[in-house]
């Protein structure tokens, strides 16, 4: 038996497989675009090609993310602050925060020991210190995006980038580019005002460690780094943080799986 | 959106609509009938400019009256043109809209039947900062006489008591100013039973929250938003009792019968400030279909006369009126006191969870959520979700984002639920 998690987030969509162990037997990583059935779709056949399964072995498939209720397919829904937390957990038990940081939103979740979610908070409608702010702060520097974070580390003078809206920030960059700032300065700079957003809303929530950070974000060290400096505490990184939302709720279409009830669970 | 509904609605509350079309043609005609128009700005005593056959508009009332409209959008845009900042008061820039159109006596660019004539006067009641600017401002723009009564922002028992006495003499002076306008006397028995009306409609309304508190919840405080129209529209009319009483009858045949608001009740929450205007229907489906009822909230529990309306005494009108001025002044400065009303309620009411709404141009009604959820979770251990939104601009809304927030608030409910069943 295997069942399916797929988080269908803004920028990308995430799908896993899990077998009836509890062990991951495939993931994709795809993006959106426009359609977010037809990515979720996508991502379902790659994932069962690659692997080598039939579809009718998929017992349960739950999708969260902001597209969680556009995907046919989806025997059941679940938010992706409740699908990370869970995520987290299963990859380490003593995690007790988790900050999210996606394409278009950022989220910090605290758990009890039991692991569930006690208290949250999200970013509002602007992209501050998204995933989409790093992309347009990397065309603005014309730097590769996935090169932002080893660059940072590199700084050796410390300048600001004061304002969070993506617009007023980007300009601020360009000026700082005119003014002939190292852009290596202006990089770590841009980690430190996402740390500085970030963690406010981490404490709002409240800071206990284990601390993890999910989503495509936290592959750049330099945020991690930055945030890591700015809640004084380590921060772990998961192998693969962009599928933590998806891993969550494959594990949560297991317990459906799994339960008698199952064929009436399907909201 | 799912294409059932999911919400049982009361019916009663179908009788609304025509209520405020029916007191908007009154605004609208009042020069026609040559009546006095005024334009008010916060919580003012409507029922000294009723007992003085003025006619009024409320500019928050108005606000939301727009804000459900198409035609909306223009006024927004024309205030902008005039220099108001997106985040102003919404209220204030759909209103600031309708009197350039009037100003330039453009009737075309939306629907006449929104737009009121631009004032004989103006008042105001400073609890909000901005709405006495505002009225500040329209006041020497119009080039009308003006009325605004001051409020002390309380932080104690001994501290609305003072207020009480302040704003009660100012009312004494707002009655002086309104008799130098209309070149008549207040009637003092008009008011006197203006205000049992306002004491027996409250005094009903309170039954109708009390019946509320049952399990499953006969009505929904989306169905309280609703009404308010007639609480304000009709306040101090024989009609307004009238209306509360049927929907007490609706709402008691529901609760001798078992009969939910929403099918399956499994958790009630809480509402903090003002409502979405522009989603309450929407937001109750949402709420309903994850099995949550709203059943208590401020902007419906603490606010209209709901505190304490055995205490209004007609015959001393105008003490009764200061005292719920006073009172709203109280809960607007002090979180303190706002989360004791908070506690009050959720104990009332058996409530599981709140919803702090967060409105983006409505600055001063959103002080202390983060404290009232500390102080509630640390004394009852329930707790709450902020989200970001507008009492009517939907530039400042987006559905995506607070339905997510409120469904994983949810889940959030569901876990402790089910985590306090296993242990």
């Amino acid at each position: 038996m295997f069942v399916v998690g797929i988080d269908i987030g803004s920028l990308a969509t995430k799908a896993v497989l899990l077998n009836g162990e509890k062990e991951v037997t495939g993931y994709v990583v795809t993006l959106t675009g426009a359609d977010s059935n037809k990515a979720g779709q996508t991502a379902i056949d790659r994932l069962i090609k690659d692997a080598g399964i039939n579809p009718a072995q998929i017992a349960y498939m739950l999708s969260t993310g902001y597209g969680r209720e556009n995907i046919n397919l989806s025997n059941g829904q679940l938010t992706e602050i409740t699908c990370h937390a869970r995520g987290a957990v299963h990859i380490d038990p003593a995690v007790r925060t988790v900050i999210d940081i996606g394409g278009q939103d950022s989220k910090a979740i605290s758990l009890n020991d039991y692991g569930d979610v006690i208290k949250f908070a999200m970013n509002d409608k602007c992209a501050a210190g998204t995933g989409r702010f790093l992309e347009v702060m990397a065309r603005a520097l014309e730097i590769d995006l996935q090169d932002m974070g080893e660059l940072s580390l590199k700084s050796k003078h410390r300048v600001e980038v004061s304002s969070m809206c993506t617009v007023f920030a980007e300009t601020e960059v360009i000026s700082l580019i005119s003014r002939s700032i190292d852009k290596i300065d202006i990089i770590a700079a841009i980690h430190r005002a996402i740390a500085s957003r970030t963690g406010n809303m981490t404490e709002n929530v409240g800071v206990k460690s284990s601390v993890m950070m999910t989503g495509g974000v936290a592959k750049n060290i330099g945020v991690v780094h930055a945030l890591e400096e700015r809640l004084d505490c380590k921060i772990l990184v998961p192998k693969e943080p962009q599928i933590v939302g998806a891993l969550g709720a494959a594990m949560f279409a297991l317990d459906r799986a799994t339960s008698a009830d199952v064929k009436n669970n399907t909201e | 959106m799912t294409e059932e509904r999911l919400v049982n609605r009361i019916s009663t509350t179908k009788e609304v609509r025509p209520v405020i079309a029916g007191w908007y043609d009154e605004i609208r005609t009042a020069h026609a009938d040559g009546k006095l128009l005024a334009w008010t700005y916060g919580p003012v005593p409507f029922e000294i400019f009723r007992a003085m056959d003025i006619r009024f508009e409320h500019l928050e009332s108005y606000g939301a009256y727009l804000a459900a409209r198409s035609g909306q959008e223009k006024l927004k845009e024309l205030s902008e043109s005039d220099g108001y900042s997106n985040d102003i008061c919404s209220y204030a820039r759909l209103v600031r809209g309708v009197s350039m159109l009037r100003e330039r006596g453009d009737t075309s660019s939306v629907p006449g039947v929104l737009l009121v004539d631009l004032p004989d006067f103006v008042v105001a009641f400073r609890q909000c900062p901005l709405m006495a600017t505002v009225y500040d401002y329209q006041k020497r723009l119009f080039n009308v006489p003006g009325f605004c009564i001051d409020t002390i922002p309380a932080h104690s028992e001994a501290d609305y008591r003072e207020n009480l006495i302040y704003i009660r003499r100012q009312l004494e002076e707002l009655i002086v100013f309104l008799e130098d306008l209309t070149k008549t006397k207040l009637d003092f028995d008009r008011l006197k039973q203006i205000m049992a009306y306002v004491k027996e409609a409250a005094l009903v309304r309170n039954r109708v929250l009390d019946l509320c508190k049952t399990k499953p919840a006969p009505m929904s405080v989306f169905d309280h938003f609703i009404s308010l129209g007639p609480s304000h529209s009709q306040r101090g009319k024989k009609e307004s009792v009238e209306y509360w009483r049927r929907l007490e009858a609706e709402v008691k045949e529901r609760v001798d019968n078992g009969i939910g608001v929403i099918k399956n009740e499994k958790f009630r929450l809480y509402w903090h400030n003002l409502p979405i205007w522009f989603k309450v229907g929407r937001l109750s489906e949402v709420l309903a279909k994850h099995g949550a009822v709203l059943v208590a909230a401020s902007y419906t529990h603490e606010l209209f006369y709901s505190h304490e309306p055995e205490k209004i005494d007609p015959e001393d009108p105008l003490t009764s009126l200061a005292a719920e001025e006073a009172w709203q002044s109280w809960l607007a400065a002090d979180a303190i006191q706002g989360a004791k009303q908070v506690q009050k309620e959720i104990e009332d009411y058996s409530i599981d969870g709140m919803i702090m709404c967060s409105h983006r141009t409505c600055q001063p009604a959103d002080i202390g959520e983060y404290d009232i959820i500390d102080i509630i979770g640390r004394r009852l251990g329930i707790p709450g979700i902020v989200i970001d939104a507008d009492p009517t601009d939907p530039a400042f809304y987006s559905d995506a984002q607070t339905e997510t927030r409120l469904q994983a608030f949810i889940e959030t409910l569901e876990a402790r639920k089910r985590r306090a069943a296993t242990s």
